[in-house]
């Protein structure tokens, strides 16, 4: 009975903003059908953020097949999930920071952070420029380069989903924008 | 709000083909099983339960098992005005103070 009311929940999301707490009620009742739909919604970010933190395509797409396997296998505890984007975005950032602490046996390859949008291609070099200067950058300031300037979280929030008090989340906001500008020749 | 070298550009997509890698091993994934299911359905847990729980058996026959209670006879409470007032225990034994040593010592002296 429970788990038909999950199901149809699940499937029919009530609103955009209620659908991720309905994916993870569904998943911490044992369904895997909102992983789709989680995907389709997160995977975006969850990839930027490893890319960003760890400087690896290849190590960001292991952290969201990671995040992905933790989110099927975590269970009833999902359900007291309150805001699934910070946790999701927790958990890519604890897998990014757990997998630059193995050895690398592949070496770091030149990595696209950004590109130029659709219908603006003469903005390309521009985003080589920019992907070239953010690679000279530490990771964790990179990460929340990242996290205040695409994913729009604030200070406080960044502090939440990186483990760090808020001054140090925008300390180093500062400092990567800094050096991102001093890399790139713009003026402070 | 100043310019930032960034605006205007977009992060960088994960490849379309990473969809289907991903839900292909989370789908795969097994949630593991909770400690009781594990013991009820491994026969080797559930032999090492039994074993535990037969030695702690025999070690408590070994040492006797447990001491037997003993009952303490209280005296009856003394009821003054109609309150119960509880048996006194022993006073404990006064502490020897420093003048009153130093007196038995001269006392011993002597």
């Amino acid at each position: 009975m429970t788990a038909a009311l999950v199901w149809s929940f699940a499937t029919v999301p009530p609103a955009e903003d209620d659908a991720p707490r309905a994916w993870f009620a569904a998943l911490a009742e044992g369904s895997r059908e909102p992983l789709g739909a989680i995907y389709d919604r997160f995977a975006a970010e969850l990839h930027a953020l490893a890319l960003w933190r760890t400087g690896s395509r290849e190590d960001a797409d292991d952290v969201v097949q990671e995040v992905f396997v933790r989110l099927a296998t975590t269970g009833a505890d999902l359900a007291r999930v309150r805001e699934p984007r910070a946790y999701l975005l927790a958990m890519a950032h604890r897998a990014s920071v757990d997998r630059k602490r193995r050895p690398r046996t592949a070496p770091l390859e030149d990595v696209a952070f950004v590109e130029a949008p659709p219908f603006e291609p003469e903005r390309s070099a521009d985003a080589a420029r920019a992907s070239s200067a953010l690679s000279e950058l530490p990771g964790a300031q990179r990460e929340v380069v990242w996290l205040h300037h695409f994913a729009g979280l604030a200070f406080r929030e960044i502090g939440d989903v990186t483990g760090v008090p808020t001054f140090t989340a925008a300390s180093r906001y500062r400092l990567g924008l800094a050096k991102l500008r001093a890399l790139l020749g713009e003026p402070r | 709000m100043s310019r930032s070298p960034l605006d205007g550009l977009r992060p960088t997509r994960p490849a379309p083909e990473l969809r289907e890698r991903v839900l292909r091993a989370a789908v795969a994934a097994e949630v593991p099983a909770h400690w009781v299911d594990r013991l009820w359905t491994s026969a080797r847990l559930r032999l090492a339960a039994v074993i535990a729980i037969a030695v702690l058996l025999l070690a408590h026959a070994a040492i006797g098992g447990a001491p037997a209670p003993v009952s303490v006879e209280l005296p009856p409470p003394v009821v003054v005005e109609g309150i119960a007032i509880p048996p006194a225990t022993p006073a404990p034994e006064p502490a020897i103070t420093a003048s009153a040593a130093r007196e038995l010592a001269l006392e011993a002296a002597r």
